[in-house]
């Protein structure tokens, strides 16, 4: 079967480990510094070291961003930094500053060189100039038609990366700094604000508006994707929640592996598409890729964004002979509630609540408390990691 | 006496007034390869003019087919000094076609430190420096630059490239008639964008004119660039005149260094 790499964003261990366990082939991470999000938790090199470890006992692999535009006062450290990266056998930087791509040359390490989407790679002679610098990917801009991934492919036979899902920017990617000028933070070292989502006046009118696109979906094109040899399907989001991450990569996996090997059912994109547009509480569009993107593809007033308490809980444990789960709760829920669980070795099922204890093996109607821990009994053997969510969508009614 | 201003040019007739105040080397925004300018000219157009130091500027993020339209169209270029240029790919294309003129690497935001500067100059012939940089940081950089670099001194400043058609869709979305070129005020900031949008996209540019002209003092720079879009040529010409303006301006970055991490604003 041709291979498909599905790759997760992880802001932290906990959600490396999410994204790995629910079905990405390699995680893309920001350390300490050098990383666009600054302001995440990010990781450690003990972090790192430990991820890399996780992630190659799995198989799997690790990229680190290494994506800041460099002022010569954040130089200090960076070649100290790669080496280190180097030592902890990462698999691959994704960078888009040539000092970056000078440093990888001079010192020949054992990591391939990823180009960053912030590098704007849109067009076969762009990818062509960073195949020569020694990169062994490139990470098209979000931009890229159908026809630019297609011929870029048959020019240059590199590997290509393309996002399927995510925030957008309103601008390519890079080619924005109106942070700079609204807060002074420095959107290409990681201060983005997202200005481009804050509500503008403009002269002639008096209408408000902001010009924030909705969320990137590919979900109707994965397979043209798969067929224009694609080499890697990116997932946007290193801040988002382990819940987002694990539903994301849960449902690509299953889209995935189903066009791959031919038995993805008509009717199982549709409910995937909910799924996914529910889990990030927005609307979402292929954007670029087989047209450019109208007002259709934005919103103007704000984000039109309904929060949700779908996540009840994480599972800790599962003890086979009592079939009492342990269970972590991150929203309400109460007996009687019609819950799902899903997981990453699992096919969803549904279940009703008949019973909850707290820690103490008290008998309670409610868990209301967040990250309280409570046991449940669930006669279908669950996994440390599977999730707990609100059914809200039946697969069955797709099919 | 001629001076060291290179400026983006309007219309054909401004060439004659700029060269009474010594300006010598003109930019041309190339018809269907440029974004955010108000005024393109074809490559005929641009040939034909009668001027030594003419560059070409192709700064949209380039697509396939506009990379096989360049090679076409760049085949047989004539009468041009060079090429100022914000996609990589045109080195490449220009290397392959073998032409015979400069290259000016113009990535916006990019250029922000030496040895990414020198990276670039040990294969073109210039670059132009970053505008988000402090006073100190382009003086570093022009400093130690390998060879001869051009620093935007004067316009506003490019803050956002969209490939989006952003007044376009707003008009669609509220049936209002297009406004374009259009001024955009942040409601809470009331910090202003110049807005300007053709069939590639939409650039915003800073509401205030970047007054950069303290930086003509540095030394090993090939051109100090004005960018003339949304000025009056009359303004321009007493700003080159008198090397200084009664405009309403402000100095960018120039004294202002951007934050790097929310915890440095905390410090």
């Amino acid at each position: 079967m041709k291979k498909i790499e599905l790759l997760s964003p992880a802001g932290d261990l906990e959600r490396l480990k999410i994204a790995l366990l629910y079905g990405a082939d390699a995680v893309y991470v920001g350390g300490k510094d050098f990383s666009l999000r600054a302001n995440a938790l990010n990781f450690s090199l003990e972090d790192l070291c430990i991820a890399t470890k996780y992630a190659h006992e799995l198989k799997k692999k690790i990229y680190v961003t290494v994506n800041i535009v460099f002022h010569d006062k954040d130089i200090k450290g960076l070649e100290e930094y790669l080496g280190k990266l180097d030592e902890l056998g990462i698999d691959a930087i994704i960078a888009s500053d040539a000092i970056v791509f000078d440093l990888y040359n001079k010192n020949k390490y054992h990591f391939e060189l990823h180009i960053s989407t912030q590098a704007s790679s849109l067009n076969y002679e762009t990818v062509n100039f960073y195949k020569e610098i020694g990169a062994t990917r490139v990470v098209l801009a979000r931009e890229a038609s159908r026809e630019d991934i297609k011929r870029i492919k048959e020019e240059t036979g590199l590997e290509l990366e393309c996002f399927i899902h995510g925030a957008m920017c309103t601008s390519i990617s890079g080619r924005c700094v109106l942070s700079n000028y609204v807060t002074n933070r420095d959107s290409n070292r990681g201060g983005c604000a997202q200005i481009c989502r804050f509500i503008f006046d403009s002269e002639g009118t008096t209408k408000p508006f902001s010009m924030t696109p909705k969320d990137l979906n590919m979900l109707e094109f994965i397979e043209e994707m798969i067929n224009l040899r694609v080499n890697s399907f990116k997932v946007e989001g290193r801040m988002r929640s382990i819940y987002y991450i694990a539903t994301v990569i849960y449902c690509y996996r299953r889209i995935i592996d189903g066009i791959l090997a031919k038995t993805l059912k008509e009717g199982e994109l549709k409910y995937y598409l909910d799924v996914l547009n529910r889990c990030a509480n927005r609307d979402s569009a292929p954007q670029f890729f087989h047209q450019l993107p109208t007002n259709k593809e934005q919103y103007f007033l704000g984000r039109e964004e309904v929060s949700n308490q779908d996540f009840l809980g994480i599972v800790l444990d599962y003890d086979e002979n009592t079939k009492m789960a342990t269970i972590e709760q991150r929203n309400y829920f109460k007996i009687g509630d019609k819950i799902e669980f899903f997981g990453p070795n699992r096919e969803a099922f549904t279940y009703i609540i008949k019973e909850i204890f707290d820690e103490n093996m008290e008998s309670i109607e409610v868990a209301r408390h967040p990250r309280m821990r409570i046991f449940m009994p669930v006669s279908v053997p669950l996994n440390k990691f599977d999730m707990l969510r609100i059914k809200v969508f039946d697969i069955s009614s797709y099919l | 006496m001629e001076n060291k201003f290179l400026v983006n040019i309007r219309k054909i007739e401004e060439i004659e007034e700029y060269k009474k105040v010594g300006v010598a080397t003109f930019l041309f925004p190339l018809s269907s390869f440029c974004v955010g300018y108000e005024r393109e000219f074809s490559l005929k157009e641009i040939e034909n003019i009668k001027e030594e130091n003419k560059y070409l500027l192709i700064n949209r993020v380039l697509d396939c087919a506009a990379v096989d339209q360049l090679y076409v169209i760049l085949k047989d270029l004539k009468n041009i000094k060079g090429i100022v240029f914000e996609d990589i790919a045109v080195y490449n294309i220009a290397k392959k076609l073998n032409l015979n003129v400069e290259l000016i690497y113009f990535p916006n935001h990019f250029n922000t430190n030496v040895r990414t500067v020198n990276f670039f100059l040990s294969r073109v012939d210039s670059v132009f420096i970053a505008n988000e940089l402090t006073k100190e940081e382009v003086k570093d950089i022009t400093e130690k630059a390998n060879k001869e670099v051009v620093v935007q001194v004067f316009g506003h400043n490019q803050a956002m490239y969209s490939r989006r058609k952003l007044l376009t869709n707003f008009s669609r979305e509220f049936v209002l008639p297009l406004h374009n070129p259009n001024t955009l005020v942040e409601r809470v900031s009331k910090i202003s964008f110049k807005a300007i949008e053709n069939e590639y996209g939409t650039v915003l540019y800073s509401g205030k004119i970047f007054n950069g002209l303290e930086l003509l003092t540095l030394s090993n720079v090939k051109y100090f660039y004005i960018n003339t879009t949304f000025i009056p040529l009359e303004e321009i010409i007493n700003t080159i005149r008198k090397t200084k303006t009664e405009l309403n301006t402000d100095n960018g970055f120039l004294g202002k260094e951007t934050i790097y991490k929310l915890k440095e604003e905390a410090k």
